[in-house]
């Protein structure tokens, strides 16, 4: 006759099994498959296609960025990336007391620059040299002057193709410049609209 | 009574001594002596080593003065280890990197100093303890020996081994330490109320920080995001912990459904570390015997910040330990260790189980990343049985096979032995905390509580690396310690060191005059 103390045994050992399929027939009741959402992923070594290249935002070109910021700052930026997500690409450059997140669709089609200096004193920033490195020519002192007034406070403007919003936190001042989608415009080079 | 409870016991006398003064006094050294450094903010760097190396010394002094008065000393360890991040993330805009991460080091020093401290005892408290006490220190001894050697024969960074050394050896060390001291029944309630009343704070303080008080607390008095930018550059915080969101570290968010929400973070500016905490606080306030309005009322705010770190592990570990206790008060049958045994398995093959099929869903990517962490690991300790070598692996070494599971990152560094050995040090740990205390009166459900708190720490391990951290973590460790071997000496069997009488206790051990030289 089986006793209560190997009946107990028979459960305890039987229990993860049991448990483990109810749940994972729970799982794949409740939730639904669904396509993956925009997690980051790794790095990834490919580049999905070029586009063309300008030197402002919503199509950028990654390294005419990171060239123009270095030489603004006087300081050499060290990059990685690109990681996926949202099937957007992402790098991202640091300097001691800076972080830049560029997103784009490609290398030379950056769309978006997310940008935190780290400190207590914004005058001190270098939010304006990344800013301006991607943005025309003809706006770069209008928005440098904005970031200068603005960094370290809420606040947001558009200058021409390019949206900014000053925000953040103390000792982590945030600025997101982001051009404008569809804004269309000659190609110095010839050829179609950009977007 | 003991020591302990003698320590437990005396405010509620509503008399204030001069010994209770100077025990306070002590308990706040190792916690006043880095604010003081942090605040004095010394910008040479041979001087604030020197000043690190002082609040060291003072700690030391501390924990010789408190060694008598176990739940003093763990008090001691506990308020500095439950507000270092808010107090030097505080301090960080008069501190440099340099500085940040010696204050951020200056705990590293504790457990050794302890250890170092309390070494003299080791053999009365082999000679005298249990068996199955015996076999469960030959256990952690054996994982620390293997971590050790591991650790010098290794290629790695002498940095990444430091730091990921300290991360496997951490647990069996303090147990080891806490097994040193003189514990009865009085003192471990004593030491449990303790970690209830600490958690309630903790939980009171992350429901207004999570909810109200954002700006205020994260935004204007501790500059969350540039205490991770200095703690990042001081190679302290895993990469990329500080990239911010909206001025906030990312690390403050959680992305299981792809959108970022807010996490309860607390004292320790970090949501698993402090889920671990608070999950062992909800465990031992649900098992509190007998049942108070107080300790009920406990557990629920504890139990609703664990909640709001959204930490999986948090609610696994919250899940079990207060479930098994409920279900053993009623059904005494369950109280059987066998049963501990087959939950930690259930929830390690269920983990696995929903990761994967979440991740295959597509409904939460990052539980792929855990899962993965685990799949390095085993393939890793398959190529190489012995592992890598302590610095190898996980988020903390110089590679990152294995990272985010605990499992992974073991078996990347020490093999199949040291994984081996760690699971079968935790796993005779939760056994034996539930058969020793199972029938000592005022220990027999709070040990089953921490036996449960335990199977879902030793759990989740599997797919989280967060049970490496010391601050979240290190309480499972002491508290199962002192409950053993505070149940073994009232078993009947000799305890491991005599307990104490207040009648026998030396008036120079209680004032703390004992052991060191005078100021």
């Amino acid at each position: 006759m089986i006793g209560s103390r190997t009946i107990d045994r028979i459960v305890q050992i039987s229990a993860p099994i049991v448990a483990t399929t109810l749940l994972a027939a729970l799982v794949l009741v409740a939730v639904p498959p669904k396509a993956p959402t925009g997690a980051p992923s790794g790095p990834v070594g490919v580049d999905p296609g070029r586009v063309v290249a300008l030197t402002d935002l919503p199509n950028a070109d990654y390294d005419q960025i990171v060239n123009l910021a270095e030489r603004g700052t006087e300081e050499r930026a060290s990059c990685t990336g690109p990681w996926v997500s949202a099937k957007i690409l992402n790098w991202a450059c640091r300097t001691p007391d800076t972080l830049v997140i560029l997103r784009g669709r490609s290398r030379s089609a950056i769309e978006e620059l997310d940008m935190t200096w780290f400190g207590f004193d914004p005058s001190r920033s270098d939010l304006a040299a990344w800013a301006t490195a991607a943005s025309r020519l003809e706006e770069r002192e209008l928005i440098a002057g904005w970031v200068r007034a603005s960094a370290g406070s809420q606040a947001t403007t558009t200058i021409g193709s390019i949206k900014l919003i000053a925000g953040g936190s103390r000792g982590a001042i945030s600025l997101i410049v982001a051009g404008l989608p569809c804004q269309p415009r000659p190609v110095p080079s010839g050829g179609d609209v950009t977007c | 009574m003991g020591v302990g409870g003698r320590m437990a016991a005396e405010p509620a006398s509503g008399v204030t001594t001069p010994l209770a003064w100077r025990t306070a006094g002590w308990v706040l050294v190792p916690t006043v002596a880095p604010v003081v450094v942090g605040l004095v903010a010394p910008s040479s760097r041979p001087v604030q080593v020197a000043a690190i190396i002082v609040a060291v010394g003072l700690a030391t002094l501390s924990f010789a003065r408190l060694r008598a008065l176990p739940v003093a000393l763990f008090a001691a360890i506990l308020t500095w280890l439950t507000i270092e991040r808010l107090a030097v993330g505080a301090m960080s805009p008069r501190l440099d990197g340099n500085l940040l991460g010696a204050l951020l080091a200056y705990k590293e020093a504790f457990f050794p100093v302890l250890a170092l401290l309390l070494l003299p005892r080791v053999a009365t408290v082999w000679a005298r303890s249990p068996r199955d006490l015996r076999v469960l220190d030959a256990l952690a001894i054996g994982f620390c020996l293997l971590v050790t050697l591991s650790a010098l024969a290794s290629g790695a960074d002498l940095f990444d081994r430091l730091v990921n050394g300290r991360r496997l050896i951490q647990l069996p060390l303090i147990y080891l330490c806490v097994r040193l001291l003189s514990w009865d029944v009085e003192s471990v309630r004593g030491l449990v109320l303790t970690v209830i009343v600490a958690a309630v704070a903790v939980s009171l303080f992350g429901l207004l920080e999570v909810s109200v008080a954002e700006s205020l607390v994260w935004r204007e008095a501790v500059p969350a995001a540039y205490f991770y930018h200095l703690s990042s550059e001081a190679g302290l915080s895993a990469t990329g912990t500080d990239v911010p969101i909206a001025g906030l570290p990312v690390i403050f968010y959680d992305f299981t459904t792809g959108e970022p929400h807010r996490r309860l973070v607390a004292t320790f500016l970090e949501p698993t570390t402090v889920a671990s905490f608070l999950a062992l606080g909800t465990a031992l306030a649900a098992a509190w015997r007998p049942v108070r309005p107080m300790t009920l009322g406990a557990a629920i705010v504890i139990g609703a910040a664990v909640g709001l770190t959204l930490s999986k592990a948090g609610w696994a570990i919250v899940a079990l330990a207060v479930g098994y206790v409920i279900v053993v008060s009623f059904v005494p049958r369950l109280r059987d260790p066998g049963w501990l045994i087959s939950m930690t398995v259930t929830l390690i093959c269920g983990l696995i189980v929903v990761a994967v099929l979440l991740e295959q869903a597509g409904a939460a990517p990052g539980p792929l990343a855990h899962f993965q962490g685990l799949q390095e690991g085993i393939a890793s300790a398959l190529r190489d049985p012995l592992g890598l070598g302590v610095g190898f692996g996980g988020n903390f070494g110089g590679s990152k096979i294995g990272a985010e599971s605990t499992f992974g990152v073991t078996l990347v560094q020490v093999g199949w032995l040291g994984l081996v050995l760690w699971c079968g040090w935790l796993l005779a740990l939760i056994v034996v905390t539930a058969i020793e205390s199972s029938h000592v009166r005022g220990l027999a459900v709070i040990g089953l509580g921490l036996g449960a708190a335990l199977c879902g720490y030793l759990g989740t391990a599997a797919l989280t690396e967060s049970a490496g951290g010391l601050l979240g973590n290190w309480l499972y460790a002491w508290i199962a310690a002192a409950v053993v071997t505070a149940a073994a000496g009232r078993r009947g069997e000799p305890a491991p060191h005599p307990v104490q009488s207040e009648a026998t206790v030396p008036r120079a051990a209680v004032d703390g005059t004992a052991g060191v030289a005078g100021p």
